[in-house]
């Protein structure tokens, strides 16, 4: 029996109508002959209205309860999509994640997929021809209902494909993977190939077309992701383990909003180094474009994103309250830029490259990793960075 | 330690400030040292919604998938109410009906509940949680989420109560309990202080929608006492609990029921007629009066359906037709107008004098049936409101 995983995103099921050509779409894709199963995000602005509930009811974050409330969006969807489908014909049925059996760990807000063996679906699949599975939501061996955080639909699919040796397309109203995002350079262009690893720091720095874990299962099971459009037949993006192009750099990716931290004149301590990530890292704060300087004192300085700032804030104070001399700093507005390019290992010259289409701005920072460049500007350079780095590697 | 449950209809939870006056409530009877199940019904329009993109997206949806999306609507409310109970300071925790143990047929759309399973709701009151559960629905032994019917969360309520053998079960909505008509077409209706539980299941099997009438048949089986209040206004409540029958005579209560319709099937071969109720049960269509005659030339059944719980009426019609044909003649558009009462049929005297009530008024009957607690008339739609009120006057206000 081939079986094809589908995920359609939040705007492509956004309303009735929508999902009614959701279903005409599927209709199309069992006529290859293959069972299908279909992951579904919730619809439209759903989740965000649901978040505006809770907020409505209580200022405090009840991690267990939120998860409880946002996993009805992905029911909704699928059971109107499983309804859409037997409209026309078609013998479909909805599963939520416990009927699913998509086990995670007890992380709520941000659990990850211990086990997913899809034997109920595949008993299913015998007698159906479509299963509509709810994304972003797993559940635990208690039976309490989890949530793969915000993307987590991709995840999901992903997991599914690998648990069924499925084919696995994810659909959404972007046609694929771009050089850049295309509502910040309308001239980006769609790339056929991209590697996992490229892709892997493509949504860490802020390209929001895949859940990074979702990447992550399918470098680790050698699954080909397929990125396409909804609603047009537009060919889409293929992300796998080689890139049969080998551009040197494949795409830009943005983050905004990004403070800089900036320690210095600490005493000389690899044992306080090591705390203060440690302690960022337990906070669940995503640090990058790290440096670790010493000179006359130990000098650190990190990004994170502006909205962690007071947490990162009360984290250090605890850390370094018995000590005296040193300074920190918290810098907002800043962008980080980074181009990303598999072919960046065994190429050279594209950093001089980079530094020369970048001479006229002003950089805050400059990391590198075998397969990107990153700076830090602020804020008001961002269109001219993109701009000179998207020319100078015709992006 | 005493439990006691509580359940809070749509009206009362219908947005967020109505929310967090509720976890106030709960949290003063927490803090009185009671423990606390509280069941919760889908915010205010959620369901009606809900049902409404159903019928965007099918003309006729299966009525499995029709559970999954509906019984989304409870769980909104009891995840937000456990939010508000925290800010609070009250730890608590939400259970689908399926973590909570709620075990029921796979009549979807309208499923019994068999068993209730309730260890994690005892394990979490323990620990001096305040559970709160998604009323209204279920779990099937396939694993498929079921829902109970609308008011189905009543339900859930007295089962839950029964399983917790709870000291009581408080049904709170924007009603102070249970009248001898419905208030909001009938203005001098009687506030009943109380009522045993086999009137009460009549009333409610006979329209009323104050309580469900699987939940009194719950709390009847268990002996639990039903209290009916108001949520946001303290002092009248009506409480359903067992009475020695025979004490209260004559007509208690005019309930009526909408959207009914009248379904008849000639033939002059039974296995037709078998055929036919077995095609109902295969679409789990509940029917209700049945009737079976012979007729010149055959046989002759015919009985009502309520429509509502059945959200592809369109569809089945039109089933129905194909295969029973010309034969069978359903009529929609219909009413019933019923008079609650112990012992109302002991004698013909309410009997007769509601027909010559009717006949006076020049109201045509399409059908009457009667059980030892009820009478109820088959009317055109149109007619019941004004009928509940010419019952009202002659048999409760006793205005001739």
């Amino acid at each position: 029996m081939k079986i094809i995983v589908q995920k359609y995103g939040g705007s492509s099921v956004a309303d009735a109508e929508k999902i009614k050509a959701v279903a005409v779409k599927i209709s199309k894709k069992l006529k290859e002959k293959a069972k299908l199963v279909v992951v579904v995000s919730a619809m439209g602005k759903t989740t965000d209205n649901l978040i505006k509930l809770a907020k409505e009811v209580s200022n405090k974050s009840v991690p267990r309860e939120l998860d409880m409330l946002l996993t009805t969006g992905e029911q909704v969807s699928a059971s109107l999509l499983a309804m859409a489908l037997n409209d026309i014909g078609i013998k479909s049925k909805s599963l939520n994640a416990f009927q699913a059996e998509i086990m995670t760990t007890g992380d709520y807000m941000q659990a990850r997929i211990k086990n997913l063996k899809a034997k109920r679906i595949k008993d299913l699949l015998k007698e159906n021809d479509a299963l509509i599975v709810t994304g972003f939501q797993g559940i635990t061996e208690d039976g309490e209902i989890t949530t793969l955080g915000r993307g987590g639909s991709d995840t999901s699919a992903v997991a599914l494909a690998v648990a069924l040796n499925a084919k696995c397309e994810i659909y959404s109203d972007v046609a694929g993977i771009y050089t850049t995002d295309p509502r910040l350079h309308p001239a980006a262009k769609k790339l056929k190939y991209i590697t996992y690893d490229e892709m892997l720091e493509m949504s860490s720095l802020g390209a929001k077309v895949l859940h990074s874990r979702s990447v992550e299962i399918a470098k680790k099971f050698g699954i080909t992701i397929y990125c396409g459009s909804t609603f047009s037949d537009e060919e889409g993006s293929y992300v796998m383990k080689n890139n049969i192009e080998q551009p040197i750099v494949s795409g830009l990716s943005v983050m905004d909003h990004q403070t800089q931290v900036t320690l210095s004149n600490l005493p000389m301590d690899n044992n306080l180094v090591q705390q203060i990530f440690e302690k960022v890292a337990r906070e669940g704060l995503n640090v990058d474009m790290i440096s670790v300087i010493s000179n006359s004192g130990l000098n650190i300085s990190f990004t994170i994103v502006e909205e962690k700032k007071s947490h990162v804030a009360k984290a250090l104070t605890l850390i370094l309250k018995d000590m005296k001399g040193f300074n920190i700093h918290y810098n907002s507005g800043y962008s980080k830029i980074s181009i990303v390019g598999i072919g960046m290992k065994s190429s050279s010259g594209v950093a001089s490259k980079f530094f020369k289409a970048l001479e006229k701005v002003p950089l805050s920072l400059v990391t590198t990793s075998e397969i990107k460049i990153s700076c830090l500007v602020e804020e008001k350079f961002k269109e001219k960075t993109v701009k000179a780095l998207v020319t100078a590697f015709d992006l | 330690m005493s439990i006691i449950v509580q359940k809070y209809g749509g009206s009362s939870v219908a947005d967020p400030e109505k929310i967090k006056k509720i976890a106030q409530l709960i949290s003063n009877v927490k803090k009185e040292g009671h423990d606390v199940a509280v069941v919760v019904s889908a915010m205010g329009k959620t369901t009606d919604s809900l049902i409404e993109l159903a019928k965007q997206v099918s003309s006729g949806p299966p009525k499995r998938e029709m559970d999954m999306l509906l019984s989304t609507g409870e769980r909104i409310t009891m995840s937000l109410l456990c939010m508000a109970l925290n800010n609070l300071g009250i730890d608590s925790v939400s259970l689908t009906g399926s973590q909570a143990g709620i075990i029921t047929n796979d009549r979807h759309n309208d499923a019994r509940v068999i068993e209730i399973r309730p260890f994690r709701v005892l394990d979490e009151l323990e620990k001096g949680k305040v559970v709160v559960v998604g009323g209204f629905q279920g779990v099937s032994y396939r694993r498929d989420i079921t829902t109970l019917g609308r008011g189905g969360s009543d339900t859930t309520a007295v089962a839950l109560a029964a399983g917790l053998n709870a000291e009581r079960c408080e049904i709170y909505s924007d009603v102070d309990g249970v009248y001898s008509a419905d208030p909001s077409i009938i203005k001098d209706a009687k506030h009943l202080p109380e009522i045993s539980y086999e009137q009460m299941q009549e009333m409610s099997e006979a329209g009323a929608k104050v309580l469900n009438a699987q939940a009194v048949q719950f709390a009847k089986e268990a002996q639990i006492a039903i209290y009916a209040r108001s949520t946001f206004q303290q002092g009248r409540e009506t409480i359903v609990r067992k009475f020695p029958s025979g004490l209260s005579k004559g007509v208690k209560a005019v309930v009526y029921e909408n959207d009914i319709s009248k379904i008849e099937y000639f033939n002059n071969d039974d296995e037709k007629s078998i055929s036919l109720l077995r095609f109902l049960e295969q679409r789990q269509i509940p029917i209700k009066e049945f009737n079976y005659s012979k007729v010149e030339n055959g046989n002759k059944i015919s009985f009502l359906v309520s429509e509502k719980n059945i959200y592809n009426v369109e569809k089945i019609e039109s089933e129905l037709t194909a295969e029973f044909g010309n034969c069978l003649k359903i009529e929609h558009g219909f009413g019933t107008v019923s008079l609650i009462g112990d012992g109302i049929n002991k004698d013909n005297t309410i009997l007769l004098e509601t027909l010559s009530i009717l006949q006076k008024e020049k109201v045509k009957i399409h059908g009457v049936a009667t059980t030892s607690f009820r009478i109820s008339f088959l009317l055109e739609k149109a007619l019941v409101k004004n009928t509940v009120l010419l019952y009202h006057n002659r048999w409760i206000e006793e205005k001739v």
